[in-house]
């Protein structure tokens, strides 16, 4: 292909067709070996035919028995080029049924280079980087006008500042500029207007968010697990640690490491943890009937391609099965390239559980915030370390003391009237109000009780008490002693009242009285015969109602007492029943002082016992401690519930003992004949950078990857950049650097910004102001028709690129233009633009409904966009988003009817433009000028007359029509959920949506150029 | 649809190969291109793919095993089974189930077809049965792909979008790929939309999705409160914009949008013309067993063949409700019947209109499922199975009457005249007048093909008329 292009050039520069003069190899002769003669002379052992490699200067050159494939300076001796002339079916090459065929350039230029000396030259991709000298600070436009220089022509003249703008907004922010901006730059006369753009926008969050669309095609981050039923899986803080990295400009060596190893670095923290999430971004299954062995096969050589294509821009991935049949790696390369991943804990098959939670920075403070006030809270530590808490508590106590008697008890008995008992089971009133239960002992039983006591109810207190008749001495019930009180219910008129909270003495672990109202018979209020202090003592549960009730006269409450318990004969055998008025703010102490604290208030002489004892029961009830419990609780409730609805992600997690990996025959998971293999990276790229001792993890693969020496990374991804700014590669092919990729137009350029990347603190920031301060950069992106004809295909990078921008763009450059571009908020959990409905329908176990977000969440950036791949949001698949289930360096940019179905229908598009319109009919001034404001707004330019004009007929018709049709006008700004604007009238608002959809519909809305 | 799209996607990949000769000839030409031509004359022009979701039991529909029969109950041979990739079966004892239905020679012909497809047994000399294909993905979800794409790694094109990358479109008001779906008779296993996603080839090739509920095609309804007059002069006006704005700037994709604007307008009547069944009539609404607008296999039969008069190129159909892991008896019955009569009263209608000999139809699943039986019990099941199912294909050049390869007597292994997926592909590609072996696209360096890069890939011969 370098070939092809060559020819272009050389045809469209008027020069005659012949083949250079001196032939490179690397330029043109390997592309030609590569494509035409290393399926079956080339690395792969498997498929290489006559034993013959072309791929070595060493297998071209050997002597097959007299002679010689190639023979440096002898064309008519080498047997390569009596083949490839040959018209005899049996000789000539390539044969003919690989129906590749050599061009008679092609054939002269491999002539030549035999003439030449036939010399050979490792991979250009694969050599070290070479850093040309250059002027300092004119680096890149240095190497540009040089070729121009060469090839005789000149670049193009800067674009006019208003494209340049809206270029760089396209290019850091994703969003064209506003006015406001727009005016800001062109009044800006400093001689630094641009850098200091460049620096504005650069630190602009939204850089982070542009840059982060490049990253996450790369590495395939979606929120969704890829194969068959396709579920969701938890990973988004990943996707907001890459928005960050770009935004702080992490180096790209820690951005690497963390991603790859975070979780193996010393002491990781909490970002470096959520990094390594990138290996789990893998697609996986759930299906049933999947076998582990088959997946953990597909899981790793899914890493494989992944890691080669992100970091390397190689094709490793296709040395699954063979040895590669275009670059120097071998089957074992990729299976110990994919050893390094054999550490990660996961299941083969089945649901991934997300094994992190990760707060936000506002969880984050809050929590430790929680944590520290709830430590520091404690009514023993502010008892022992706060003097003036202490001095208040022992202030009220006194006063406490002083009073006349010990408040009398808020609680009044009921009168209890007809009982209602299992079969053989009775119930008696005893003298003292107290109720025993007597007759058969019932395994279980529900007691219904009619009460009355006449005035307010705020909540109901059960007394469990002993008898001397119990079998277990100090019991409260007739079996063991121990009651298990599974609900208590209690009626007016039939109808339920509610509790609230209960407030119990003595609860059993597992038995708080709180299940005696959850609705649950299998739960249930125990005192533990089995606990430590026995069965002595008071035990007492009083239940608030939510709504105090007033009973009058002979009202009764239906009270029922469920012990529906598995463990048998588990009722309360004496109990008494009392009601109280008091309201829940009185109720602190709702159980009241017991019986010896009652003495012990009483006494004249108090022993130091009895001393203690008041002091003790002072402090459960002193107001101060009171609320300070009250307050902790209620910010442990806060934790939980922060802590509840933290997000949670998968990451990587190192196993002790990493999965043996085995070279897989032909790529077979059933064959478990190949050799185990330890972690590696490929051999031939090995050479000075490779020393690990013991097993290697995925810390030295990280580190090998950034090595200074590694060829590979830095160009691969200078090269992507580059793409970013000019719309192709330096090499076109962003995705192959190898055999079968395509030699830079300018590699001096590409290795020049590999090395300043490398040596320049691998600072991607630094190394994007380069680029956009270059006048390569800011050239105007027109094609004249002298470089049409000179160089059709740009590839002197003698203009700007120009190009559709893409899907996530597309759509937030509509909203931003309309004023509903919801920027304030950044990150979180993805977030679902309206879909059409039934979308998801093929989608099954379970089945699944897209559930559109709602408020600011349906106009946030779409980098936070919900992404399924099996079923990626349209609009943007008609935008060409990738289903992000591979690597993709290179999103195609078609130009297909789905996208104007899209623009002109989806409502998301139509609720912009309405909104849109309704900003433009809000703008103060004449129609004219209203409509002028919106073009300016969408184009970042002024509007002509003519294309007024045009608008200003769509306007005057549509008006007319929504007019005449009121109901049509409502229908229309009904689309979407933003709010109406009432101050202008409806068929107005809807004209004005109408000439909104024709401005976002234009080409050059969404063009960059 | 309109050939001038897609030019930069164009022009950035398709830097190869026949690429740049088959964008010229869709630009200016008509035929197959040479570079890929076979030798003789292409007998179909478009596919239709009635893709039977879920893996239909061959031993119930197609491949009659009596000694399967006899052995029911028995364990299966180990020496079968032994080190064979199994699905849900895994670490289950092995039991042969015999065939739950019988067999019926059909025709003159005398093709064995289950009792329970009447209607497709109605038509026997117009089929060709492969009872030998094979597959390599025993999942439902990388089974489909590999049945679309060749492959079982996503991001590949399928074979819609590789024929309408080789042949063009021939219709300029609708895609020229479209895939429909419909449920019933059986669990309906997910699927997802890269089996009709075109891969690394040019977008525009992907096929499009037609909803039975909501617009039949995303998009393509209006906004609430805008007509069709409305709308057109929005689009008026949007092509006046982009003319002025190229006036300008002289850019090729700004021709290429107005274009598709154009295309999207007229989207936006035929489809829903398409998608109306009130001009067929009666007789013909019976013979397929469809109700307008219920969305069922019958109604997307008959959808099909509207979308073959209109020149449609490849019309795939999934009807999701073969996986009969239980109650394969009653399983295979009741999807049968849902899909039965309007098999057959598709290649009877193509056939009396004069159009079955240039549209070949395909119908099969992406997998067969095992000889033996999975959960025992009143209502045996069977799993997934890869190393022998069958198929049958009409019309297109294809010969009617005719059983094609066999499987072992367990109706386990393939194991005469085997057909592979590519196999398949090949055949298919073949009657549309390709060479399977010279239709590659360069991707990550790579001649990619349809047919993948392994040698032995073959047209099935026999079957052809």
């Amino acid at each position: 292909m370098v070939v092809k292009i060559a020819c272009i050039v050389l045809l469209s520069m008027g020069v005659a067709a012949a083949v250079e003069d001196a032939v490179d190899f690397q330029r043109d002769v390997r592309p030609i070996l590569s494509d035409k003669c290393f399926f079956c002379h080339g690395t792969d052992p498997e498929t290489r035919e006559a034993d013959l490699r072309l791929d070595t200067p060493e297998g071209a050159y050997e002597n097959l028995g007299g002679y010689s494939a190639v023979v440096p300076g002898k064309v008519k001796e080498s047997e390569l080029f009596l083949r490839i002339t040959s018209n005899k079916k049996k000789e000539m090459m390539p044969p003919p049924e690989s129906h590749k065929t050599l061009s008679p350039r092609e054939i002269e230029t491999l002539k030549k280079w035999i003439e030449q000396g036939a010399e050979y030259q490792e991979h250009w991709a694969y050599e070290p980087i070479k850093k040309a000298d250059a002027p300092a600070g004119k680096e890149i436009d240095h190497f540009v006008t040089r070729k121009w220089d060469e090839a005789g022509i000149q670049g193009s003249k800067p674009a006019s500042r208003e494209v340049l703008l809206r270029r760089l907004s396209w290019d850091l922010r994703g969003i064209p500029p506003s006015t406001q901006e727009r005016e800001e730059f062109l009044n800006d006369k400093s001689p630094d207007a641009w850098g200091s753009l460049v620096d504005r926008f650069l630190a602009d969050p939204k850089y982070g968010e542009r840059m982060a669309v490049w990253w996450l095609d790369l590495v395939r981050y979606a929120d969704t697990i890829g194969y068959h039923s396709d579920n969701e899986m938890k990973v988004t803080p990943y996707r907001d640690y890459v928005v960050n990295a770009f935004n702080k400009n992490k180096p790209f060596t820690d951005f690497t490491i963390e991603q790859l190893a975070g979780d193996l670095l010393p002491d990781a923290t909490l970002e470096q943890k959520v990094a390594s999430g990138y290996n789990r971004l893998l697609q996986t299954t759930e299906e049933g009937g999947a076998q582990e062995k088959e997946y953990r096969a597909i899981y790793a050589a899914d890493r494989v391609r992944n890691i080669s294509e992100v970091w390397l821009g190689s094709t490793l991935g296709c040395a699954q099965c063979h040895d590669h049949k275009y670059d120097p790696f071998t089957a074992r390369d990729f299976y110990s390239m994919a050893a390094f991943f054999s550490d990660i804990r996961e299941n083969g098959i089945g649901k991934r559980r997300p094994n992190l939670l990760v707060p936000s920075p506002a969880e984050e403070s809050r929590i430790a915030e929680l944590k520290k006030a709830i430590e520091d809270g404690q009514v023993e530590k502010l008892l022992k370390g706060d003097p003036a808490f202490r001095a208040k508590i022992s202030t009220g106590m006194k006063a406490w003391l002083a009073e006349a008697e010990l408040g009398h008890s808020v609680w009044r008995p009921v009168t209890f009237g007809d009982f209602k008992t299992p079969e053989g089971t009775t119930l008696k009133v005893l003298d003292d109000g107290t109720v025993l239960e007597g007759g058969k002992i019932a395994a279980t039983a529900s007691y219904l009780l009619k009460v009355t006591s006449p005035g307010k109810v705020s909540a109901i207190k059960l007394d469990a008490l002993t008898h001397e008749s119990f079998p277990v001495k100090n019991g409260f019930s007739r079996g063991n002693g121990n009651f298990v009180l599974t609900e208590i219910e209690i009626k007016k008129d039939g109808k339920k009242l509610k509790i609230v909270s209960v407030r119990a003495d003595v609860e059993q672990d597992g038995f708080p009285a709180s299940a005696a109202f959850d609705g649950n018979q299998k739960t249930g209020w125990a005192v533990g015969a089995h606990m430590p202090e026995g069965l002595k003592g008071t035990r007492r549960a009083a239940f608030i109602l939510e709504k105090p009730i007033e009973l009058k006269g002979n009202e009764a409450l239906d009270v029922t007492l469920h012990y529906q318990s598995q463990h048998v004969s588990h009722s309360i055998a004496r109990f008494a029943l009392s009601v109280t008025a008091a309201d829940h703010a009185g109720l602190e102490d709702p159980l009241g002082p017991s019986a010896d604290v009652i003495e012990a208030f009483a006494a004249s002489k108090r022993t130091p016992k009895q001393n203690d004892l008041l002091k003790n029961y002072y402090l459960s009830i002193a107001p101060e401690i009171v609320a300070q419990k009250e307050k902790r609780s209620s910010m442990e409730d806060e934790l939980k519930k922060i802590e509840g609805g933290m997000r949670k992600m998968l990451v990587s997690e190192a196993l002790d003992q990493p999965r043996m990996t085995r070279i897989l025959p032909r790529g077979n998971w059933m064959d478990d004949s190949g050799e185990a293999v330890q972690p590696a990276v490929p051999k031939f790229l090995q050479k000075e950078m490779w020393k690990v001792e013991g097993r290697a993890n995925r810390l030295d693969l990280a580190k090998w990857i950034l090595h200074e020496d590694n060829p590979l990374t830095a160009r691969s991804t200078m090269n992507r950049v580059w793409r970013l700014f000019f719309g192709r590669g330096l090499s076109p092919n962003v995705t192959d650097l190898g055999g079968q990729g395509e030699m830079p137009t300018h590699p001096r350029l590409l290795d020049w910004l590999a090395s300043d990347f490398r040596d320049g603190g691998w600072d991607l920031k630094r190394m994007v102001k380069k680029i956009v301060s270059s006048q390569t950069y800011l050239q105007r992106s027109e094609v004249n028709s002298f470089l049409r004809e000179k160089d059709s295909a740009n590839n002197l990078l003698a203009r700007q690129g120009r190009w559709r921008v893409e899907a996530e763009f597309v759509r937030d450059g509509a909203l931003e233009i309309a004023g509903l571009l919801n920027d304030e908020k950044m990150g979180g959990s993805s977030v679902k633009p309206y879909q059409p409905a039934g979308f998801w329908q093929h989608l099954n176990f379970p089945k699944k409904t897209w559930k559109a977000s709602e408020g600011g969440d349906l106009y946030r950036r779409s980098v936070y966009t919900f992404w399924c791949r099996t079923f990626p949001h349209p609009s943007m698949v008609a935008f060409d988003a990738p289903s992000r289930e591979e690597c993709t360096a290179e999103r195609p940019r078609s130009n297909i009817p789905q996208q104007a179905l899209a623009m002109l229908n989806d409502p998301i598009f139509v609720e912009a433009a309405r909104v849109f319109g309704t900003r433009m009919a809000e703008y103060q001034g004449t129609v004219p000028e209203k409509m002028a404001w919106g073009l300016t707004e969408a184009f970042s330019r002024e509007g002509t007359r003519e294309e007024l004009d045009l608008l200003m007929k769509v306007y005057q018709s549509q008006l007319k029509k929504f007019e005449s049709d009121p109901d049509a006008a409502t229908a229309f700004l009904s689309t979407g959920k933003w709010p109406l604007k009432t101050s202008v009238p409806a068929h107005e608002a809807a004209a004005w949506g109408q000439v909104g959809r024709v401005i976002l519909n234009a080409y050059e809305t969404t063009s960059r150029f | 649809m309109i050939d001038t799209t897609n030019r930069r996607t164009f022009l950035n990949q398709a830097t190869v190969g026949i690429g740049a000769l088959a964008f010229q000839r869709q630009l200016f030409a008509e035929g197959i291109p040479d570079e890929i031509k076979m030798a003789g004359n292409p007998k179909a022009k478009r596919v239709i793919f009635l893709c039977m979701a879920g893996g239909p039991s061959h031993l119930e529909t197609l491949d009659y095993k009596p000694t399967l029969a006899k052995m029911h109950g028995q364990a299966m041979p180990e020496s079968i089974t032994k080190g064979q990739p199994i699905a849900q079966l895994q670490g289950k004892a092995l039991k042969c189930l015999g065939p739950q239905w019988d067999f019926i020679k059909q025709g003159k012909s005398g093709q064995e077809i289950s009792s329970q497809l009447p209607f497709i047994g109605k038509m026997a000399d117009d089929i060709a049965i492969i009872r030998s294909m094979t597959t390599k993905q025993i999942n439902h979800d990388p089974a489909h792909t590999f049945m679309n794409s060749g492959t079982q790694i996503s991001g590949r094109p399928c074979m819609g979008s590789w024929i309408q990358y080789g042949l063009g479109s021939e219709t300029k008001d609708l895609p020229g790929f479209v895939v429909l779906t419909s449920v019933g008779g059986g669990q309906s296993q997910p699927i997802a939309s890269r089996q009709w996603h075109s891969g690394f080839l040019p977008s525009k090739y992907q096929g499009v999705h037609f909803h039975s509920k909501g617009d039949p095609v995303l998009y393509v309804g209006n906004p609430k409160g805008v007509g069709r007059a409305g709308q057109r002069q929005v689009i008026d006006a949007v092509n006046g914009l982009n003319s002025i704005r190229n006036g300008l700037v002289d850019d090729p994709e700004i021709a290429t949008k107005i274009s598709q604007y154009e295309m999207a307008f007229r989207m936006q009547a035929s489809v829903p013309e398409l998608v109306d069944l009130k001009g067929e009539s009666k007789e013909t609404l019976e013979m397929y067993g469809a109700k307008p607008g219920d969305g069922s296999f019958a109604s997307n039969c008959l959808l099909a063949r509207r979308l073959a008069e209109r020149g449609v190129r490849f019309i795939q159909l999934y009807h999701r409700g073969w996986d009969h892991h239980g109650g394969v008896k009653n399983g295979v019955a009741g999807t049968a019947k849902l899909v039965d009569r309007a098999s057959w009263a598709l290649v009877q209608d193509l056939k009396q209109r004069g159009m079955l000999d240039d549209t070949l139809v395909i119908w099969g699943g992406e997998f067969g499922r095992t000889p033996m039986s999975q959960g025992g019990g009143k209502n045996p099941g069977r799993d997934h199975h890869i190393k022998g199912f069958s198929l049958w294909m009409a019309g297109g050049g294809i010969k009617g009457g005719v059983t094609h390869g066999a499987t072992d007597d367990f109706g386990y292994n393939a194991v005469e005249d085997v057909v592979t997926v590519h196999d398949l592909h090949a055949t298919m590609l073949h009657q549309l007048g390709i060479d399977h072996q010279k239709f590659t696209y360069k991707f990550q360096g790579l001649d990619m093909r349809l047919t993948g890069v392994e040698p032995g890939v073959k047209v099935v011969k026999n079957i052809l008329a």
